[in-house]
């Protein structure tokens, strides 16, 4: 990556993560939850936002703290780290809003050579999935640890 | 508390794989839980959840990513 990312403390489940972004507005805690689907057990969804007062994840916030790249390459390492831990697993992702969305968008884009290294990326577009390419607008993705074929 | 035995591997397959992929990120692993593991999902977890369980009628996956228990 080509941002370091913030320092993390990770759960030894490998599927809750915490941070602190700091910035012009002060340090502010931030937390990743991998949460298993109900509908398939091999994906797991991206949560991932401010922490409130009641210890919850606030997905809708700006937190305009100018670190957004940083951040973004402190929640790429965690899903690394999450599929090192869960190699067969897939990791789904959608923006809680536009904005959001489009950042994955410009995050996995920008990295792209380095990722896909790593990584098999796919892109919701056009009700399908498509393998991740650039300058297309993709609705959501999910992020697999590359050659991995069993289960 | 004891952690067992596929935590324990977990966790040193993990100190080796940032050893090696990410050698400039520092953490901190931790037991127990960051939140409430109970604490009810909120609506957007529930959209989200929705969501992706839409998301998995349309084509174009590796085929293990389909695969229901």
């Amino acid at each position: 990556m080509e941002h370091e990312p913030y320092e993390v403390r990770i759960l030894d489940s490998f599927l809750e993560y915490e941070f602190y972004s700091r910035g012009p507005r002060g340090r502010i805690l931030k937390r990743v939850v991998y949460s298993i689907s109900p509908e398939s057990p091999q994906l797991y969804n991206l949560s991932f936002g401010d922490v409130d007062k009641f210890g919850k994840i606030n997905d809708q916030v700006i937190t305009d703290n100018k670190d957004s790249i940083k951040v973004l390459a402190t929640v790429a390492c965690t899903v690394a780290s999450f599929l090192n831990a869960y190699p067969s697993k897939g990791v789904y992702a959608f923006g809680s809003t536009e904005v959001r969305t489009r950042l994955y968008r410009i995050a996995i884009s920008n990295n792209l050579e380095d990722f896909q290294d790593r990584f098999k990326i796919y892109g919701f577009v056009s009700g399908q999935w498509q393998p991740f390419r650039k300058n297309i607008d993709y609705k959501g993705f999910i992020v697999g640890k590359n050659n991995f074929r069993g289960k | 508390m004891k952690t067992d035995p596929e935590t324990r591997a977990r966790v040193r397959r993990f100190r080796a794989y940032m050893k090696r992929e990410w050698p400039n990120v520092r953490f901190v692993i931790v037991k127990g839980s960051l939140g409430d593991p109970n604490a009810p999902l909120t609506e957007l977890q529930k959209q989200k959840m929705e969501s992706m369980k839409d998301a998995l009628n349309y084509p174009g996956l590796p085929p293990e990513w389909y695969e229901r228990d």
